[in-house]
Order: C-alpha cells, then sequence, then structure tokens
C-alpha cells in the first residue's frame, strides 16, 4: 500500500501535469480531506499507509478534478472569512474579494451606524457567504438575504442553520430587492458583474459554476444598475449599501450612485491585491436644522 | 503544670529544624528568582526547519524533522499550525515553518535552534556507505500583540495574482497573501487553502514574530558578549545534535549526552522531552553559576 508521502507526490504530478494551477497545495487539499485529517497532520504522518479505499476515492477526486471541475465542488465546500461554507454547483463559490466587502461592511456597522436595530440585506446572497458573516458578527442585527435562484437559497439555508444564525437571517425568494418586507439601514451585495461574452473566455473552472451567478450583461453593470435603481425606497435614511464589482466598473456605478442618491457620499474600498472592489454610497450625514 | 524540660527543648530543637529548612528554601527562591529569565519563555513560538545546500538526503531528513516537532507539539499538546512548506523535487523539505501555540512554547522549544547532524545509509544509496547531512532549526518567540504594535502603514498587503480584474473573474484553491513590512524590509508570505482572511490573520502574526526576534537580536547584541555564547542562544550555526542511525544513538553535544534510540527520539514523546528537560536544567544551572560569579 502506497504511503502518504508517495500519494501526494503521485497527486502533484498528477495534477500539475494536467495544467492545474496550485497543484502542490491542491494535493494536499485533497490528501487531507480524503484520510480526513488536519493539513499539519500531512507532514506528520508521511508515512501512513493510504487504504484502498482512500486510494479510490482519491482517484475519483483526481479525475473530477482533472476535468477542471473545481476543487470547492468536488469537496463541496469552501472556506469563507473562517467560516466552512456548503457549496454545490447551484452557487457561486465565495471569492476572497468578497471577504473585503464582509470586512467594510462590518467596520461601518461597528463604527458609525446605530448597532442596536440595525437591519441589513444582503441581495444575491448565493451561499449565504455574507449575511452569514455579519450574523455571527452583529449579534443584534437581522438579516434578509434574497436570491431568485431558489436552489441557491437551499444551500444558504443548510449555510445559516450550520452556523445557528438561522433566528436571526430570513431568506427571502425573489428578483434582487423585490422580497424584502421593510425598509433596511444596510444593503450589501455581491451581484454577477461579468460582462457575458466574456464569460467563455474564463478559465475552464469558472465554466462550471452557475452563469446566472456571474452573468451581469452586456458591460456586467445590468444588476447593480437595477439594484441602485431600486435601492433608494428600500433604503433608511441614514442608510448605506456597499456593492462589489470590478473595478473598470466604479465610474460607471459612482456615475449612477449621484443621479439616484444625490445628497449621499460615495467611497471606493479596495481589495488586498490593491483593486477598487467596493463601492459604498452613504446615504445621510443628518442636514443641519 | 510545668512540662517536662526534655520534651520542651525537643519541640524546640524541632522547630529550629524546620526554620532552618525554610530559610534554605527562601534563599533557594531568591537566587531563583534572581536569576534573568528570558522573558519570551512563556510565549509561542514559530519554527522553522531549514535543508543545507544540496543533496536529497538533507531535505529528507528536514522533513522528518518537522514531522518530530509537529508529533512532539502534539504530546505536549500545543497548537500546531503550519505556516509554510516549501518542497524539494527530489522529495523532503527544502523549508517549512510553523506557528507552535501554547504556554512555555519558546522556552522549551528554544533548545533545538541550531544545526542538527544525520549520519545514515540513505535509501539511495548503493553501496551502503554512510552519508552526513545536516539541516538548521529556528526558533523564534511569537510575541503578544502588544509587545510588537504593528503600524498598518508600515505594512504593505498583497496577493500573488497575476494581473487581472480578480473578484468573479478567477476561482482558485489559494488565496495566498504577502505581507511587506517597509521600515524593516521583512517579507512574510502565507500560501493555503484557507480564507485570505485567515491568511492574512497568520501573515500579521508571522510577521510579528519576525519583527519580535530582530528587536530581541538587536537588544541582546547591546549585552555581554558572554551571553550569546549561552545555550538557547539560538544561533544558527551552532552544532547541536547527531542523529546516527546504523548506531541507533543521539548525542547532544552541549550536553555530551547520549540518548538511545533514534526512532523513539524522533516519535518526539516522552525521549525528546527528557532532553528538553535536561537542557532547561542544564541552562538554569548555567545562569544560577553566572550569577555567583
Amino acid at each position: 500500500m502506497p504511503s502518504l508521502r508517495e500519494a501526494l507526490q503521485q497527486t502533484h504530478q498528477i495534477l500539475e501535469a494536467s495544467g492545474i494551477p496550485d497543484a502542490r497545495l491542491e494535493a494536499e487539499v485533497m490528501v487531507m480531506n480524503v484520510m480526513r485529517m488536519p493539513r499539519q497532520d500531512i507532514f506528520a504522518q508521511q508515512e501512513l499507509a493510504v487504504s484502498s479505499q482512500q486510494q479510490e476515492t482519491l482517484s475519483q477526486v483526481i479525475d473530477r478534478r482533472k476535468q477542471r471541475e473545481p476543487l470547492a465542488y468536488i469537496l463541496g465546500y469552501k472556506e469563507f472569512y473562517g467560516v466552512n461554507l456548503l457549496v454545490t454547483p447551484d452557487v457561486l463559490i465565495p471569492r476572497p474579494e468578497t471577504e473585503t466587502l464582509v470586512e467594510h461592511a462590518l467596520f461601518m456597522s461597528l463604527m458609525g451606524m446605530e448597532v442596536a436595530h440595525l437591519v441589513i440585506a444582503d441581495v444575491g446572497t448565493g451561499t449565504g457567504a455574507i449575511a452569514l458573516n455579519l450574523a455571527i458578527h452583529l449579534p443584534a442585527a437581522r438579516i434578509y438575504a434574497t436570491d431568485s435562484s431558489e436552489k441557491a437559497l437551499m444551500v444558504a439555508n443548510y449555510n445559516i442553520r450550520r452556523h445557528n444564525v438561522a433566528d436571526r437571517v430570513t431568506l427571502c425568494h425573489g428578483d434582487l430587492m423585490e422580497p424584502l418586507p421593510e425598509p433596511v439601514d444596510l444593503i450589501v451585495a455581491n451581484l454577477p458583474y461579468i460582462p457575458t461574452a466574456r464569460i467563455p473566455t474564463l478559465q475552464p473552472e469558472i465554466q462550471w459554476e452557475p452563469a446566472a451567478a456571474l452573468d451581469g450583461g452586456e458591460q456586467g453593470m445590468d444588476q447593480i444598475t437595477r439594484l441602485i435603481a431600486q435601492a433608494s425606497e428600500r433604503l433608511n435614511p441614514q442608510g448605506s449599501i456597499l456593492l462589489e464589482m470590478d473595478p473598470e466598473q466604479v465610474p460607471l456605478a459612482e456615475e449612477l450612485a449621484r443621479q439616484y442618491f444625490p445628497e449621499a457620499e460615495t467611497g471606493v474600498e479596495r481589495d488586498l491585491a490593491g483593486l477598487d472592489r467596493v463601492l459604498t454610497i452613504s446615504r445621510g450625514v443628518a442636514e443641519e436644522a | 503544670m510545668l512540662r517536662d524540660d526534655s520534651s520542651l527543648a525537643e519541640e524546640v530543637r524541632q522547630e529550629i529544624l524546620e526554620c532552618d529548612q525554610d530559610l534554605r528554601a527562601l534563599e533557594g527562591a531568591i537566587v531563583r528568582e534572581m536569576i534573568p529569565r528570558d522573558q519570551s519563555d512563556d510565549h509561542s513560538a514559530v519554527l522553522e526547519v531549514r535543508a543545507a545546500a544540496g543533496g536529497t538526503e538533507s531535505s529528507l531528513f528536514t522533513s522528518e524533522m518537522f514531522a518530530m516537532y509537529q508529533k512532539y507539539a502534539a504530546y505536549r499538546k500545543w497548537g500546531f499550525e503550519t505556516l509554510s512548506v516549501s518542497e524539494s523535487e527530489l522529495g523532503g523539505y527544502k523549508q517549512a515553518s510553523a506557528s507552535v501555540t501554547g504556554t512555555g512554547v519558546y522556552g522549551r522549544l528554544k533548545y533545538e535552534a541550531g544545526v542538527h547532524r544525520v549520519q545514515r545509509v540513505p535509501a539511495t544509496e548503493t553501496h551502503g556507505r554512510l552519508h552526513t547531512s545536516t539541516m538548521s532549526v529556528a526558533v523564534l518567540p511569537q510575541p503578544r500583540d502588544i509587545e510588537v504594535v504593528l503600524n498598518t502603514n508600515d505594512i504593505k498587503v498583497d496577493t500573488f495574482r497575476a494581473a487581472g480584474a480578480g473578484g468573479q473573474h478567477v476561482n482558485t484553491t489559494d488565496s495566498a497573501v504577502r505581507l511587506t513590512h517597509k521600515p524593516t524590509g521583512i517579507v512574510v508570505s502565507i500560501q493555503d487553502q484557507r480564507s485570505q482572511h485567515q491568511n492574512k490573520a497568520k501573515a500579521m502574526k508571522l510577521l510579528q514574530a519576525l519583527i519580535y526576534e530582530q528587536q530581541r537580536k538587536t537588544a541582546v547584541e547591546e549585552r555581554d558578549e558572554k551571553r550569546r555564547q549561552q545555550i538557547g542562544s539560538g544561533e544558527r550555526s551552532e552544532r547541536i545534535r547527531t542523529y546516527n542511525f546504523p548506531q541507533d544513538r543521539v548525542t547532544e553535544h552541549r550536553l555530551g549526552v547520549t540518548v538511545w534510540g533514534v526512532a523513539g527520539f524522533m516519535s518526539g514523546t516522552d525521549s525528546l522531552d527528557n532532553l528538553l528537560e535536561q537542557l532547561s536544567a542544564h541552562d538554569l544551572q548555567e545562569n544560577l553559576t553566572r550569577l555567583m560569579e
């Protein structure tokens, strides 16, 4: 029977030969999941024998990965902001850039806003990644998480229950903000923002993700535009909006913000790669009487 | 009623004896308190193993040493979190590092710092010749947050992403983070399957440890030259131990002590623990002696 060390090396070689990026890291993640051990044990247990059943499972994982199926879909989970989330092919796999959105939302909530009765809307929630993490770190907040896909909401439902925030996160099925029962203090959204024509040119892994979660129309701005247009009536006077987008979309979005929220302050937050990533629209600093 | 004189005398003698013992114990305690201790002994630590240049043997031995420390951490119920691993193409590791957390971790692991030498017949050796290779271990104390205050303006953060829009455009397993501390030029990078958020937190901790180490080194250099020769000064080039596989023994050079059973030693349990205990006791003794001078 092969040792863990051998299984790792073989897996690494196969992945690399198939052109999978980060082959070594992926090999480690695959082995640690198949062998059900934390990553550091991989180093301590190099001589551990890999059973034939484990070899078989590993083989299946590798075969699927060779088809460029995203590793997160194969393993069924993705860590986001320190929390493990269930992912299925019905949802977009959370990206690290969205952590910037979460961080900034938390920052704004804790610094400036009325924390006690904060009502938040996560529009297009997908896995529930944003809603869930806000619920965890803002114990007094009530959160609505909407999505147009029922299947996505099933995944979000699992995640919010799994992390014990189901009592404070309400899932709503519908288009953008339509299903919201009341106006909110904070709107956060990571809506699809890839231009339609660009999607097929992206890496193979992305072709496995739901197109509806990526497609933002011709310039990638359709969903964002609709949201900004809808938001005015659904946002409380002192409220804010945080939207994730591409750097090149920021100027257009700022223009839209000025149009629909002439009195609001806008800002842009960068992600860890230094790119403009999150547009912030802050209503009402209260006017002087 | 008056007590018997002789029994009273006996009582007093007993009391004198007990006071005497207490006195000695207190004197001992005072002296121990006066010994300058490494303030970092209580802290967690960052452990790094590194292979010597060239040679599969060295990198294989390096990976085995990393495994030994992982097992020792488990034995001591410490946390052991891998920070980085750099594989060698021929097997084993060029370099690896881990954050080892718990009370008193540094005070223990610091004695591992230095060069470890291995003597054995490698698997690839066809003529049964004995090879000697080395690897080195570095141990840094992990400062408490308050001891190293990092100004976010001093830190440049970046990811390893190739140029491009990122965000929804990209789907990868890794979310590597690189931190550059501008004032010192120290660079830290963490590549992991965990969330970028977690990787950034790990990188910050590692950066803290490295900056702290630099601060300490500066402080030490300003002190007595002799102190640098003591055990646990962490001089990287000091050859501290030899692992001889054919003879099945481990020789600790600083104490002139031989431990039998290499496999048992490298299982990271009692054998290693006992040796570290001896090194610690020896260190204490040395400090005591120096104090008396």
